[in-house]
Formats: structure tokens, sequence, C-alpha cells
């Protein structure tokens, strides 16, 4: 059936939002847990989840203190933060809610009660106790909605932008991940505790126990980028999303014509060398991807939408 | 045991007047009483809980905002016997038939008013009447597809047409949910009872739209206009695109080309629109034709409904006949039409234009409701016997300044049906709103939307004003039963005619 494209368009944003909170709270939760493993003789910072999630002059501009709780509050629940937790969850509801026609029901009604259950809980995704529950319900609603589009969804237009949007943001959250986390552990590289860093940031990215099991060795900078980045098998490294944006595109109206902005994305991917032993190089490496990624958001939104303005 | 209380001086819909249960009511009153008041609270409880999570509201708008509420519903059903059932529904259809009839010939070759039974100096009056739409013959005659009329039943059982809503009537995807949460919240009684299923009406209304498509090879597309979110029905518009997988499109997804010919805007391109089921009103429908400012609804709409390039669902234009002063010649209009005697009552109406009829209602203004002609939802209502002198001499002096405008008619009593309040059942006034598909065919839903008013005594039933609603149940009863009792029957009640 033929899809509008506005409906297009809301699709691929609600994708992107809830794709977005379940990223943020996967973060949020991961580097509370590094913190916990640090001695506190190690100095801690928070603001490394202010540069992954590109808000760290927002936060500024709001807050005088840097601290776990004005972050984690800014990142959760912080209605000047539109892209904290139950903001992104309301804006893919907003969404999605005029696009109901063309989801499942049951669909909408897990974002529709994720978003009731994020309104209600938003002081429990801040405290550090309920932190994980939180962000367990956060996920496990995410995944729920995975489940029932992959189970009950036709395999239509809808469904690939839906797809698109989630894969995009995905990568662009890896991305993100390894270029402020792993370029600051790479220059710190002898760090005893840099094993326990990286770990973090397998975990922020739910790889850890995947990294294990395709790798067989030890946590080790190199080999993390190297599968974060370029792993096929893992569905969240940046190949595996772009492989799956790839697929999509094939199966919409005029895909072809996007062709030449995906195949940048891909070679810009493959040239981040992920050297582990040159931080800036890698930080400006990701700098790059990201870029390309944001062109290629620009002229999906502008084949599709766009066009018929 | 739970009581179950009747207000005194109201019919009510469950229980005879001695309390004891109506018969097509017997299964659900005694599993009311045995359940008593704290399972039913509890069950109340859960339907809340399960419309929330559903995400089924209503938005009200407000400080520039809308604001989404959670669709009020009483856990307590309505009951109809289906006996009952066909006579009004048979009312219904007739009703309709004649009304489309009439919007035709108005805006055709007004024969109504050359042969006298309508008075041209109505329609000239009428603010419902679009000139733009005067010469076009939408298929089957048809201009009013779909409707949904008010009934309420008064004291002696009489079951009155109050209001024939012929614009954009809503409430129909709540009838459907009702039913959903209710089948949950009483899975034992639906066991007992042989309850007509209602989610057929989304079926039916999507054969009804394709059969209007003006072109007649291949499927039709057919959409769903929308205002959009801040609409207080924006739910059901989007419920019903769903059930009939068809594209939910606002204005700005929508254009009509230079060959007057509507297209959507969809990722592959322009893609023709043959039928909309518009639920935007008339004079935001197309700022070319209407109000200029209007962002609401589609440039050129109306050229290419003219041309035939396109069904409107309902047709523009098909409101001149949903009036309170064209409400009171509907009897005539269904004799004139049809030749058949009426088989719904209407109100009786007293017409302020008619000197007999006026000095009647100044004279017995408290035991009346005075109601402007062209006001709708409540505006301007005169209810005679809770006014003050004050409010009576005043407007005894507006009809007198503009007759034309006014109409009055008996206090009726709407009937009552026990609801959940507070932690005590207790009897409250509700109306009930069926839905009428009229095209080739006619069809009407098995029940509808039962409103009620949940505020002790109140006649109010509008969700907005702290009204609920409640699952309606068509019941068929077992035609052996020897304590059967004869329904009341349906009696036909002429308008006031003048002379």
């Amino acid at each position: 059936m033929a899809l509008l494209s506005r409906v297009a368009e809301q699709l691929y944003w609600a994708a992107r939002y809830l794709e977005r909170a379940e990223d943020t709270v996967r973060v949020v939760r991961a580097y509370t847990d590094v913190l916990v493993d640090l001695p506190t003789s190690v100095s801690s910072s928070w603001e490394p989840l202010l540069a992954i999630t590109g808000t760290r002059s927002l936060h500024a501009s709001l807050h005088d203190q840097a601290d776990e709780d004005s972050i984690v509050t800014f990142l959760i629940a912080d209605d000047a933060n539109s892209n904290c937790v139950v903001n992104c969850i309301a804006t893919a509801r907003e969404n999605l809610r005029s696009a109901r026609e063309v989801l499942p029901r049951e669909g909408w009604q897990v974002v529709n009660d994720l978003y009731l259950y994020a309104a209600a809980h938003r002081s429990e995704g801040v405290s550090r106790r309920s932190r994980s529950r939180f962000a367990e319900r956060v996920i496990a609603d995410s995944q729920r909605l995975d489940g029932i589009l992959s189970a009950v969804m036709n395999r239509d237009h809808a469904y690939e932008f839906l797809r698109i949007g989630q894969a995009l943001e995905r990568a662009d959250m890896t991305t993100r991940v390894l270029g402020v986390r792993a370029a600051a552990l790479v220059d710190g590289g002898a760090d005893v505790f840099a094993e326990v860093q990286w770990m973090g940031v397998l975990r922020s990215l739910s790889a850890l126990q995947m990294y294990q099991r395709a790798t067989a060795s030890p946590i080790e900078g190199q080999a993390v980028i190297d599968f974060l980045l370029h792993d096929r098998a893992f569905p969240r490294s940046v190949m595996s999303c772009l492989l799956s944006v790839r697929d999509s595109l094939s199966r919409l109206p005029r895909g072809d014509q996007l062709a030449p902005v995906l195949a940048n994305v891909f070679e810009t991917a493959a040239q981040v060398s992920g050297d582990a032993t040159n931080g800036a190089e890698l930080d400006a490496e990701t700098d790059l991807l990201q870029v390309a990624l944001g062109t290629l958001n620009d002229a999906i939104i502008s084949t599709y939408v766009g066009a018929y303005e | 045991m739970t009581d179950l209380r009747v207000h005194a001086g109201a019919y009510d819909e469950l229980l005879m007047p001695d309390g004891t249960a109506r018969p097509h009511a017997r299964a659900l009153v005694d599993t009311l009483r045995r359940l008593g008041v704290d399972e039913l609270q509890a069950r109340q409880d859960n339907a809340a809980l399960d419309i929330l999570t559903m995400g089924i509201t209503f938005t009200v708008y407000s400080d520039g905002r809308g604001i989404d509420r959670a669709w009020p519903f009483d856990v307590i059903p309505r009951v109809i016997d289906a006996n009952e059932w066909r006579q009004i529904e048979a009312g219904l259809t007739q009703r309709l038939r004649a009304l489309n009839m009439f919007i035709d010939d108005l805006y055709n070759d007004q024969r109504v008013i050359a042969d006298g039974v309508f008075p041209a100096e109505l329609l000239e009056g009428s603010v419902n009447f679009r000139p733009e739409c005067v010469g076009v013959h939408p298929k089957f005659g048809v201009w009013a597809h779909i409707s949904g009329s008010d009934l309420v039943r008064d004291v002696d059982g009489t079951v009155y047409v109050l209001e024939d809503n012929l614009r954009v009537p809503s409430g129909v995807s709540y009838m459907i949910e009702n039913r959903l949460i209710s089948k949950r919240a009483f899975s034992e009684v639906f066991e007992k009872h042989s309850v007509q299923p209602v989610d057929g009406y989304t079926d039916e209304l999507s054969k009804l739209l394709k059969s209007l498509s003006p072109r007649s090879s291949g499927n039709a597309t057919v959409v769903v206009l929308t205002p959009g979110i801040y609409n207080s029905a924006y739910f059901e518009h989007g419920f019903l695109a769903q059930r009939m997988g068809a594209p939910l499109v606002e204005g700005r997804d929508l254009f009509v080309d230079d060959e007057d010919v509507v297209y959507m805007r969809t990722i592959d391109g322009p893609k023709r629109v043959d039928v909309i089921y518009r639920r935007v009103d008339d004079m935001f429908l197309d700022p070319e034709a209407f109000h200029p400012d209007s962002t609401l609804g589609v440039a050129g709409l109306m050229r290419a409904w003219r041309s035939g390039n396109v069904a409107i669902a309902n047709a523009p234009g098909a409101g001149v006949a949903d009036d309170k002063v064209v409400y009171a010649w509907v009897p005539d209009l269904i004799r004139y039409y049809l030749d058949e005697e009426p088989l719904l009552a209407n109100v009786p109406t007293y017409r302020c234009m008619y000197a007999d009829e006026r000095n009647h209602v100044l004279e017995n203004m408290a035991d009346l409701v005075v109601k402007p002609a062209n006001e709708s939802g409540g505006a301007g209502l005169l209810i005679g016997n809770r006014a003050t002198q004050a409010e009576i001499d005043e407007r005894c002096d507006a009809i007198r300044a503009d007759p034309r405008n006014w109409v009055a008619q008996p206090i009726l009593s709407l009937s009552t049906a026990p609801t959940l309040c507070d932690g005590s059942i207790e009897p409250r006034h509700l109306d009930l709103r069926p839905f009428i598909l009229t095209g080739a065919t006619s069809y009407v839903t098995a029940g509808g939307l039962t409103r009620v008013a949940l505020r002790k005594g109140s006649l109010i039933v509008n969700s907005s004003q702290g009204g609920g609603s409640k699952d309606t149940w068509v019941i068929e009863t077992i035609p052996a039963d020897p304590a059967a009792t004869p329904t009341p029957t349906l009696t036909t009640t002429q308008t006031q005619t003048q002379g």
C-alpha cells in the first residue's frame, strides 16, 4: 500500500528516537557500573556521557555543576533536554500516534505503555538505586516492539522506514561511543584500569559477551574498535547497521538514487583504521563517519519527504 | 447480594420499576448482584488500566495545546432487546433514506418546496445550506453516508430521535473499543447472553466508501481526512484508518492538480485518491471555496468533487438537513418522499415561526426546552423547569424578536441504567448514538455508543463535560421464555402542525 511521505518521516523519526532512548539508558547504565568498579582514588568524571550524547554545551548552558546527579538527570529526565530519555520516548510516541494506521496495534500499545511508565517513573531513572531497573524497562519495551514488528508487521515500506531509522541511530551511537570513550582511553593506554574501561565501552553497546564469543581473546583496545566498527555478525556494529540500511533501501522506490551517498558512508567507515595508539586520529576519523551518517540522513529525508513538499 | 436501585420518574434500561430484572437483562442483573460492588469496582479499575495502556483517549483542547484524556467507561453494560432493536433499526434506516432524498432534492429540483411541504424561507435562512453544492448529484443520491442519530427514551418507554447528526458524527470507535474492554470484564456474562457483535462496522464502512469511487476500474483508494492531532476525535480518525487499512491524511498530504484530480503525496510520488472520508467540517474543507485562511483542508477539493473526480463522505452541504428547525419536518419528509409512516418517534417540536405554536411556547415556558435553531452541542439551551423567571422573561423577548430562530420541545426524562459511582451502584441518565451507513444499501450498528451522565441528576452525557460511556448489548432473547413480558412498543408521535 502507498505510504504517505509524512508518515514515512514520522516512522523514521519514531524509530530513531526510541533507539536513542534505549542507547542512552544502556550507556548510562554501563557507565554507572564502570565507575563502581573503579577505586575511589581514580578520579571519575561523568562528563564523557555528555560528550557521547553530544550535549556538553547545552548542559553547560543550563547547569553550573557537572556532577553525577546533574548529568544523569539531564540525560534521563530533564525537560530542557529534548534528547533526554523521557523526551525521546514522548517524541517517538507522538510520531507514532500520527502513524498508527500503519503500525500493528500491539506495537503502538507497547510504546504508549512505555511512555506512561517513563513519565510516571522519571525520578527512578535518575536515582542510582533504581537506575538499572528503569533502564531494563526501557530496553525491554524497545525489544518488545522489535519483536512485535518482526513477528507481525508486513515487510512493506513502512517497515523499512522503521528499520532504517533504527539502524542509522544505532550506527550513530556506536560511532559516538567509540569516538569519545575510545579516543580518551587510547591516549591513556598504560592505565591499569584500561581493561575495566574497555569493558565499559563494550557493555554500553551490549557487546561484551558477543565480543568475547567472536574473538575468544582478552579485552584489548584495537580488537574492541575493530569489532564495533567492522564486525559483520554483531548487529550493533557500524558495519551491520549499514548493511541493514542498504538492504532496506533496496526495497524502497528510488533507493538506488541513494547508492552514492551510502557508498560514501561505507568507505568512510572502512577508513577508520582504529589505530589504538593514536587517540586524536581515531577521534577525527569517527567525526568524519558522523558527518557521513548525517549526510545519509539528509539524503533519505529529501528523497522521500522533501521531493513532494 | 447487592441492591440495585431504580430512579423514580425515569425508565430504567435494566430494571423494572419494582427493581426486578427486565427479561433480556436477567443474566446480567443476576451477575451484578452476585458480584457485588467491590468486585465490580475491581473490574472497573482493570478496565480503566486497559484503556490507559491501549491509549484509548479523547482530546481536550485548552491553553493552546491538546490534552489526551483517558476515555471514560462504566463497566456495567446497557442492554437492549433485539426485538425492539430491529424496530429501531428499521426506523433509522427509513429516516436516513428520507433525509438523503431531502438533501438531494434541496440541491437540485427543490420539489419539496414547490409542493409546499417545506417552507422556502427556512432554506433561505439556513446557515448550513451551501450554494457551492447546488446541481451536484452524488452517487446513489446519498449525501449523508455516515450519520449518528441521538436517541433517548422517555419515562413511558418511548424511544425518540433527539438529533440527526449528519455532518461528522463521532463515537463509533469508542463503541467498538468498549466492547473489547467489556469482554474482558464480563466474559462470564457473554456466555449466558446472546449479544450481537459490533465490530463489523469498520468492514461495512470500508465497503460503503469503496462503493462511492467515481472510477469503476481497479481497487479504489480511500483515505480518512483528519484535521490533525488537536481534534477531539483524533483517536477515532486513526482507529478507523487502521481498521480499514486506509491512509490517515491531513490536508497537507493531499493536493488537487489542474485537471481537478486529487492526489496524496507518497514516498513513491503522487497517488490518485478516489474517496475521502472527511472528518473536517465543511467550512474548512477547501480554502478556495470556503474559509480562505483554513490550513486544514485542500485547495481545489470542491472543484474536484464537483467535477466528479473524487467522492467525499459525507458530502459537503449534507448538514443542511441537520438543523433543529428542519428536525421538526422530518416526519413530514418521511411521508412525502417515502409515502410511509415514520417508524421512530420525533420529539414534538413547536416552531416559533408560526404564531399559534409560538403562543403555546410563550405560555408554557416552564414545561419546555427552548433551543436556538443553529447552535450545536447544547449551546443556548433553556430548560424551563430549571430556569429563573428572569431567564425565562429574557428568552421570551428573544423569541418575539426573532421567532424563526427558536424551537421548543417538551422536557423529556432520559432513561437510566445502573452505573458504578464511587463505590455504590446508582441509576444514571443516558442516551444512545447508533451509527447508520447509507449507500446503495443501509447498515445500522448493533446498538451504538451509550453515553451516560455520571453526575447525579445530570442529563449531560458529553464526555468533555463529565459524561461517561457504557458498552451497549443488543441481546437476542429466547422466544420460549414464559416470563418474557412485552417490550415497550414504539409509538409514532406526530409533530405539532399548524392550525
